[in-house]
């Protein structure tokens, strides 16, 4: 922004002509300064260049140029209000003057001012505007939200650049483009009233945009115009208008690529990739070039490390989606070679294979990773495909039993959207083409487009139940009511659907309409009896226990099922009617049934019921693991290199630099085809409230919960806060961010680590050792042989990394497998045990263990390949399945005066920590 | 001039977060593993080194650290050993630099508040060395390079 005023300043005309008029009336004294300001601007020394400006104006009060250099140096200084009051002195001077009043407005966040001045000004220039101010004009609007002018500005824009074959713009003016060309997709989502005119704005300003891509070469521009952008329709837009083509192979590219192919398949790494730097040479961005050198640097066993692999795979997948060697490259990458901890990256990767290149066994494929990653709905949905398209394939079997599976096994599944029989040949195919578009835009978390597409299809078919089901999914969190009634059309076409009626039950709830909701599981439980359960858990909340009590009872009599077994069994005791007649219990209990009806109390007690983590884990401690993934991954990938750009952002704004906060609010919003914070965040306590689920307990974490809660709290601030990041008033914003940085950043972070710490961190000190000791004591096998109670050394209380109730059991385990193989071979009273507790350290790493040193003086052999073969019983392959679940170790070692040491690693947690 | 800082990191998150916030004060270059950064380190005299711990998306054959030492310690389960190495790469790392003989600065990103024995153990073997959590945003960032590359001995 400052450059198009300095270079005014420095003369971009002719230069003497400019240097004249610039200068006259300027004495030599006067001029000599004004030429060291005009230079200090130049090299950014603002505090200079203010002083040597200022002692021009002190001598010539009135030199417009003069002026313009200060408001100039001030806005280097981020003093903005001061540069807007110089620009004022010189606007009706000069125009360079009041355009830049104009941006200094708009920095600051007088929007409405910053309009008025640049309104004024192209009047005045009337009427060829030049393409700058149309430009600030352009951004100015856009701050405004006046989308419709915004765009017309930037039409006009592009077509003065036209004529004028002015200089390429700036990436500043880029990203205000992009911005606009977001704003305007997502009015079109809206239906806005305006969409409806013949000439769509949206095309206007994709015009804009390819015309600012031709001015760039090659993908370089593509690339820039991308980095710019952060929402995936951008991308979108500007791969399909300008650029990010694949281009195809000319003929001696091809032969290249050919060379290169053949190499790869032979193993001759080096030639490979000199034909793959010959194809670069020819100028190639081809997917065939990137795939190659993907598939080169996977392949070859010196590369250096997969992230450059991925990025050219990904590189060649965005270029050509429907190449499907490429696509499973990738996904392959992704899902093999990490473990499985990057199965959720591949998933869209391989939707969208699937989606260009249906084949039975991609489709299988798809649904094995979505189960894998517990994308249930689209697993069955995969399955179900696959059986429907291809019914003559091998692997039809196989997927009829993975739908049925997942329908057993998993509460709450999502709806099988299976279309009912007797009805495909009625559906007609443009109502398929929209509902699987819905499909397909659901699955890239564009849920407002997903909607439009679903009601289409919906309204060429309204008899379609499939259509109307997962037209219901969309709406039901936003329009609980519509989804209701789309429901329950969809129960009188095909009235077997039983996770309808779920579904219509949670809906209810959400309503606060827990009669309704009753009434529903009332026609349920004649085909699904182990949802008395949930008649139970309603009547409850309500207060009413006698008849929750009453449902429990037909939950038992009538199922004998796992589901919900478990849940019952504690709503049951917690039911129960007192030991004791005490008749305030009765007109309690009276009370709660009066006020729980209440749509307040309900609201009331869903915020308030529901366990902590902290509760959960002391009810269900082996969740723990579970839990400490999530939380993690919570800690290091939502926290780290994230929402950790808060204070610089907020820093940025006081100084007037938004550049930090646009930065920023594609980090935090997501774009170019990733998610955001924000959205992992909602991911990994959607995986929170699942494991609790998956366990028969419902999570309250966004309003109970002691650490995550205010973290919740943050998060839809910043939800609301991040779109406005950049154009918002900083002296509003700034406040905010912080407040959210240090909720997040400080408070959450520790929080989140002395959670993980205080479940996994355990004492072990003697009177752990005995105590697991007499619990194997008692043990039938044991008891009453005579055992001599173990020899143990340990020192004061060792801290280590493991959960109590897996430490119990490793130990006992091993303990029961020495007391075991001892007595296998020796009378008992000549049987020794013993437990040695020792510290170790890694002088490489600094790391410390605890090593407990289970000791026998068994004849019989034990070795390291009869632990790890699992070649032996007694325990042990829990025990080792335990200590690896804890990063521990199990093996074997030789030990003076014993026969040998059954030695558990596991890592020591200092003092100080938490 | 901006001051040179040699980023190892297994992804790309450092790189560009210190491009995007950090490039007015230094000049980045990034090596994806150990090895690489060993190479960068012989050919250029860097001022100092901003080195993640865990390296999860490495090849196995490019992790540094004693392979056959730590399978055995995990009693032969290579899975185990590599994971190992992964989550500590950072240090085995730091370790390789040493002993190639550069004594520049080193930042490491991880949080060893909790490990005050196993810091001052890592810092009398391996200084100049600093350390900045996680949790810690650009700024934070810059002001450690800052401190690290001025007094080094202070780290």
């Amino acid at each position: 922004m400052h450059w198009s005023t300095l270079l005014f300043i420095l003369g971009t005309g002719p230069v003497h002509a400019q240097d004249e008029l610039v200068e006259a009336g300027l004495s030599e004294t006067e001029l000599e300064r004004f030429r060291d300001g005009v230079s200090a601007l130049a090299e950014e020394r603002y505090q200079d260049a203010q002083g040597q400006f200022w002692r021009v104006h002190l001598t010539n009060r009135g030199h417009p140029q003069t002026l313009l250099g200060l408001g100039q140096a001030y806005w280097g200084e981020g003093q903005l209000k001061e540069a807007l009051q110089w620009f004022d002195e010189c606007t009706h001077l000069l125009e360079d003057c009041a355009f830049s009043a104009g941006e200094v407005a708009l920095a600051i966040g007088n929007t409405d001012e910053a309009v008025d001045r640049l309104e004024r000004l192209a009047e005045e220039q009337s009427p060829d505007v030049e393409r700058r101010v149309r430009w600030g004009l352009m951004k100015a609007y856009l701050a405004q939200e006046e989308i419709v002018r915004a765009v017309e500005e930037s039409v006009q824009a592009s077509q003065y650049d036209r004529d004028q074959e002015n200089d390429p713009w700036t990436q500043d003016d880029l990203q205000s483009l992009l911005m606009l060309a977001k704003q305007v997709r997502e009015l079109q989502g809206q239906e806005k009233p305006w969409e409806s005119s013949e000439t769509s704005m949206w095309p206007d300003l994709l015009g804009v945009l390819q015309s600012a891509g031709e001015g760039m070469e090659g993908l370089e521009g593509v690339e820039a115009l991308e980095a710019a952008s952060f929402q995936i329709e951008i991308e979108e837009a500007a791969r399909r208008r300008f650029g990010g083509i694949d281009r195809a192979l000319d003929g001696a590219q091809q032969e290249l690529a050919r060379a290169a192919r053949q190499a790869l398949s032979a193993r001759k790494w080096v030639e490979a990739e000199q034909h793959l730097r010959s194809l670069a040479a020819e100028g190639s961005q081809s997917s065939e070039y990137w795939g190659l050198t993907g598939r080169l640097l996977l392949e070859r066993e010196d590369t250096p490390d997969w992230s450059e692999a991925e990025r050219a795979l990904r590189m060649a997948n965005k270029l050509a989606p429907s190449n499907q060697e490429w696509g499973s490259r990738l996904v392959r990458l992704l899902t093999e070679g990490f473990g499985g901890r990057r199965d959720k990256e591949a998933l869209p990767v391989l939707f969208e294979l699937v989606a260009q290149n249906p084949t039975p066994e991609l489709t299988m494929q798809l649904g094995d990773l979505s189960s894998k990653v517990g994308e249930y709905a689209l697993a069955t949905r995969s399955y179900t495909e696959l059986v429907e398209r291809w019914p003559g394939s091998t692997l039809v079997e196989e997927a009829q039993d993975r739908v049925a599976a997942l329908e057993r096994g998993i509460p709450g599944a999502a709806v099988v959207e299976a279309q009912p029989e007797g009805l495909e040949e009625t559906v007609q195919k443009g109502a398929q083409w929209h509902y699987h578009l819905s499909v397909v835009l659901q699955g890239r978390g564009r849920p407002e487009e997903a909607v439009i597409q679903a009601r289409q299809a919906v309204d060429l078919q309204p008899s379609w139940p499939v259509a109307m089901n997962h037209l219901a999914g969309l709406l039901v969190v936003d329009s609980p009511r519509e989804a209701l009634s789309l429901w329950e059309e969809s129960l009188r076409q095909a009235p077997d659907q039983v996770q309808v009626r779920t579904l219509r039950v949670d809906a209810f709830l959400r309503l606060a309409q827990p009669a309704s909701a009753l009434k529903e599981l009332e026609v349920l439980v004649g085909t699904a009896p182990e949802y008395h359960f949930r008649r139970a858990q309603i009547h409850e909340s309500q207060g009413n226990l006698v008849a929750a009590r009453e449902a429990l009872a037909d939950y038992f009599s009538g199922y004998t099922g796992v589901l919900f077994r478990e849940e019952a069994l504690a709503l049951n005791a917690s039911v129960a009617p007192p030991d004791s007649g005490q008749p305030w219990v009765l007109f309690l209990g009276l009370g709660l049934t009066f006020v729980g009806g209440s749509t307040g109390v309900w609201r009331w007690r869903r915020r308030r019921t529901g366990l902590s983590l902290a509760e959960f884990l002391d009810r269900e401690p082996r969740s723990y693991h579970d839990l400490a993934r999530v939380l993690a991954g919570m800690r290091h990938e939502v926290l780290k290199h994230n929402t950790t750009l808060l204070p610089t952002v907020a820093d940025a704004l006081e100084r007037g630099d938004r550049g930090p906060a646009l930065d920023a609010s594609g980090i935090l919003l997501g774009g170019q085809g990733t998610s955001g914070v924000i959205d992992l965040w909602d991911r990994y306590l959607g995986e929170l409230e699942a494991i609790g689920h998956s366990h028969g307990v419902r999570l309250n974490l966004r309003f109970i919960d002691r650490q995550i809660a205010p973290m919740c709290d943050a998060f839809d601030s910043l939800r609301q806060l991040a779109p406005r990041l950049h154009k918002g008033r900083p002296e509003f914003m700034v406040e905010k961010i912080r407040a959210i940085s240090t909720a997040v950043n400080e408070v959450g972070y520790r929080e989140l680590g002395k959670l993980l710490h205080e479940v996994c961190v355990l004492e072990v000190d003697r009177g752990l050792l005995e105590d697991v000791w007499r619990r194997v004591a008692r043990e039938p096998g044991i008891v009453g042989r005579g055992l001599a109670a173990p020899v143990l050394e340990a020192s004061e209380g060792m801290n280590v990394r493991v959960f109590r109730e897996d430490f119990a059991d490793i130990l006992a385990n091993l303990l029961r497998n020495a007391c075991e193989a001892a007595l296998s071979d020796r009378p008992s009273n000549e049987v020794r045990i013993g437990i040695r507790v020792v510290e170790e350290m890694d002088p490489v790493t600094g790391l410390s263990w605890v090593a407990i040193r289970v000791l026998d003086n068994a004849l019989s052999e034990l070795s390291n390949d009869m632990i790890h073969s699992r070649r032996i019983g007694r325990g042990i392959g829990l025990a080792l399945d335990l200590a690896k679940r804890s990063q521990g170790s199990l093996v074997v070692e030789p030990e003076d005066g014993w026969s040998k040491a059954v030695v558990l690693r596991l890592s020591m947690a200092e003092e100080a920590e938490g | 001039m901006k001051r040179t800082v040699l980023i190892v990191e297994d992804g790309h998150e450092y790189i560009d977060r210190a491009e995007q916030f950090l490039s007015e004060d230094f000049e980045f270059t990034r090596a994806g593993n150990g090895e690489v950064a060993l190479q960068l380190l012989q050919e250029t005299p860097y001022e100092m080194v901003y080195l993640d711990m865990n390296f999860n998306r490495v090849g196995t054959q490019h992790l540094l650290g004693p392979w056959d030492e730590l399978t055995a310690r995990f009693g032969g389960d290579k899975e185990q050993a590599r994971s190992f190495l992964e989550a500590h790469q950072g240090v085995y790392v730091l370790s390789a630099i040493r002993e190639a003989g550069h004594d520049l600065p080193v930042l490491v990103s991880y949080d060893f508040s909790s490990e005050p024995k196993r810091w001052i153990h890592l810092k009398n073997r391996y200084g100049p060395i600093a350390y900045l959590s996680d949790n810690e945003g650009p700024d934070e960032v810059r002001k450690a390079l800052i401190a690290m590359c001025e007094e080094p001995e202070s780290a």
